[in-house]
């Protein structure tokens, strides 16, 4: 196996993995897999909703009327949520080279997104009603 | 020194070392403990070449006998065993379980989570952060959606991608609210520019429930997003985007016809 990029070991370049310093890791087939599937949630999907957020609100406020700017500022306070609620998720998440715990699945972080968006929808309704 | 003073391991082990013979050549006055094992060796020249893989057995036994520490580290080491045992098997992690070898698996929690072991209860009077802390999390254990499972096999990228699954969905609403806001927009324009004429700002009026009936429509996609995707939640999303772009399409129809 190549030698791995750093960036993909994450800042803590001085733990170990596995027992090996990350400049010397070999990362195996199954490892590659497991961060492979990470990077597609928490990089991919968790990342994606939050610029799509961010975008909609600029295009909101930069845009439209003076009347949505509040909306527009609802819509980047959400992809901020959306953001810290990702990073939360990804330290929550087990250490892939330790495949000795237990997984835990992300029900908990599913309830508080949807919590989140709910209230802003909530908001999101009531401003649009009563413009 | 005195047996009184022996390490409190060595006496929660009750010894299983053979008993030595300086046990009964003990004299009666101040005698350490180095100069009983000096005095020990000497007399026994012979067996000294069998004592020590004897005693490193003996000592193996100890510490295999010695009660765990914690409950997490057994736990994990039945994690362990149970991944390298059946790592070839695909199965799901409610299947496998049942097998006394790997985590014990609760019924009472929805969802059948696993958790560790009860620690036998501590005398001492916690203090009041800890006890409120630990009934926090005897509550979360008790009610927490999230399941906890054995990570083998593909559950974990399993559970990732029914997250990501959910996400998308999420999106799909948040392009959803986009649009309805884009709208309500469009007729605020609408009505602004043209000629406000009374029926023209009736069509606005009717823009706003439009735009807000994406609302619940995304809310209807949220909430069908935390299942898995069935037809149903499919059919259901297809047909309310197809009624409200039909009432689109009618509002701008009967807005031209009226201007």
């Amino acid at each position: 196996m190549d030698k791995v990029n750093q960036h993909l070991l994450g800042p803590r370049k001085h733990r170990l993995y596995r027992g090996h310093r990350a400049k010397s890791l070999s990362i195996t087939e199954e490892e590659l897999v497991e961060i492979r599937a990470r990077e597609r949630t928490f990089d991919g999907a968790y990342w994606r909703t939050a610029m799509k957020s961010f975008s909609a609100g600029m295009i909101i406020i930069r845009l439209f009327a003076h009347v949505f700017y509040k909306i527009g500022i609802i819509f980047v306070a959400f992809g901020m949520a959306i953001l810290g609620i990702s990073i939360l998720r990804r330290r929550a998440a087990g250490d892939v080279f330790d495949q000795r715990a237990p997984f835990v699945t992300s029900g908990f972080w599913v309830m508080m997104t949807t919590l989140v968006s709910t209230v802003t929808y909530g908001i999101m309704f009531v401003m649009i009603m009563s413009l | 020194m005195n047996e009184l003073e022996q390490h409190p391991l060595d006496v929660a082990a009750q010894s299983p070392l053979p008993k030595r013979p300086l046990s009964t050549t003990i004299p009666k006055g101040n005698v350490s403990f180095s100069d009983d094992s000096r005095n020990w060796s000497k007399e026994n020249p012979v067996t000294q070449n069998q004592t020590p893989s004897s005693t490193t057995s003996e000592l193996r036994n100890r510490q295999e006998n010695r009660p765990t520490a914690s409950t997490a580290t057994s736990n994990i080491n039945t994690c362990s065993t149970a991944n390298t045992s059946s790592i070839n098997n695909t199965t799901t992690g409610a299947e496998s379980a049942g097998s006394p070898k790997q985590l014990s698996r609760r019924n009472t929690g929805p969802g059948g989570r696993l958790l560790p072991e009860e620690e036998e209860e501590e005398p001492e009077p916690l203090r009041w952060t800890s006890r409120l802390s630990s009934f926090i999390r005897e509550i979360y254990d008790q009610c927490s959606p999230s399941l906890t499972l054995e990570n083998k096999g593909s559950i974990a990228r399993d559970h990732l991608a029914n997250e990501r699954t959910y996400l998308a969905w999420l999106r799909t609403s948040l392009s959803m609210i986009t649009v309805g806001v884009a709208i309500t927009q469009l007729f605020r324009l609408q009505s602004e520019s043209g000629t406000p004429t009374k029926k023209l700002i009736k069509i606005a009026e009717l823009g706003r429930p439009l735009g807000t009936s994406r609302y619940f429509h995304s809310q209807t996609v949220l909430s069908y997003g935390q299942f898995p995707a069935s037809r149903g939640s499919v059919i259901l999303a297809t047909v309310t985007v197809l009624a409200v772009l039909l009432a689109c399409f009618i509002i701008v129809i009967l807005q031209g016809r009226a201007s």
